[in-house]
């Protein structure tokens, strides 16, 4: 999720509690999760990088043993 | 007078000069894959089976009660797989949200609603991850 995506769902949160559709609790709750959620965004897009990198060296490792096996 | 050396010595001096740099790559790499678990297909399973019973959850006890055990069974077997630590945090962190709906006694329904929609979709990116590791 970007900036925008979490504003527009705290604010649908937001529009919830106003509503009465759910607590003031559950609304903590909710914004909460939407911090986690987005934290686990920015771990998981950490770890494919590393991933990414890490297939990269791979790629140029093979092609330098097989160049110096030549 | 010493003879000049021959061309295979020579070429044996130039090529010994040149294992430190060989060595360089592969030490470099063999850190790289300490630092990513391999792909495991019961870690990859489970963080399917949250996903797909946020999707078809009704928001009862016993539904999220289902998603609950296997939040934890995730949780608890991904904790002492070997080079793991990145998975561990996304996983230790999905528990959390899944948590917080488990032990509230009587959610409302819109709140069940976005909860599930969170874990969902939380689940799916820690599943593209999971999946994308090297076998």
């Amino acid at each position: 999720m970007n900036i925008s995506d979490l504003y527009k769902e705290a604010k649908s949160y937001k529009m919830m509690l106003e509503n009465q559709s759910i607590d003031q609790y559950e609304f903590k709750d909710l914004i909460e999760s939407l911090k986690i959620a987005d934290q686990i965004k920015e771990n998981a897009d950490e770890f494919s990088k590393n991933q990414e990198i890490r297939d990269y060296l791979m790629t140029l490792y093979n092609l330098v043993s097989a160049i110096s096996s030549l | 007078m010493s003879k000049p050396p021959k061309r295979d010595e020579r070429r044996k001096a130039k090529e010994n000069k040149r294992y430190p740099f060989k060595l360089i790559p592969v030490l470099f790499l063999s850190g790289c894959s300490l630092m990513i678990g391999n792909y495991d297909p019961l870690e990859y399973e489970l963080v399917n089976r949250i996903r797909t019973e946020a999707q078809v959850s009704d928001c009862s006890k016993q539904s999220t009660y289902v998603i609950y055990v296997s939040a934890l069974e995730l949780k608890n077997y991904s904790q002492y797989l070997p080079n793991n630590d990145q998975e561990i945090v996304l996983v230790d962190d999905l528990y959390k949200i899944v948590d917080q709906l488990y032990t509230l006694k009587s959610p409302s329904a819109a709140y069940c609603k976005a909860k599930l929609n969170i874990i969902e979709t939380t689940a799916e990116r820690i599943q593209q991850v999971t999946g994308s590791k090297p076998r």
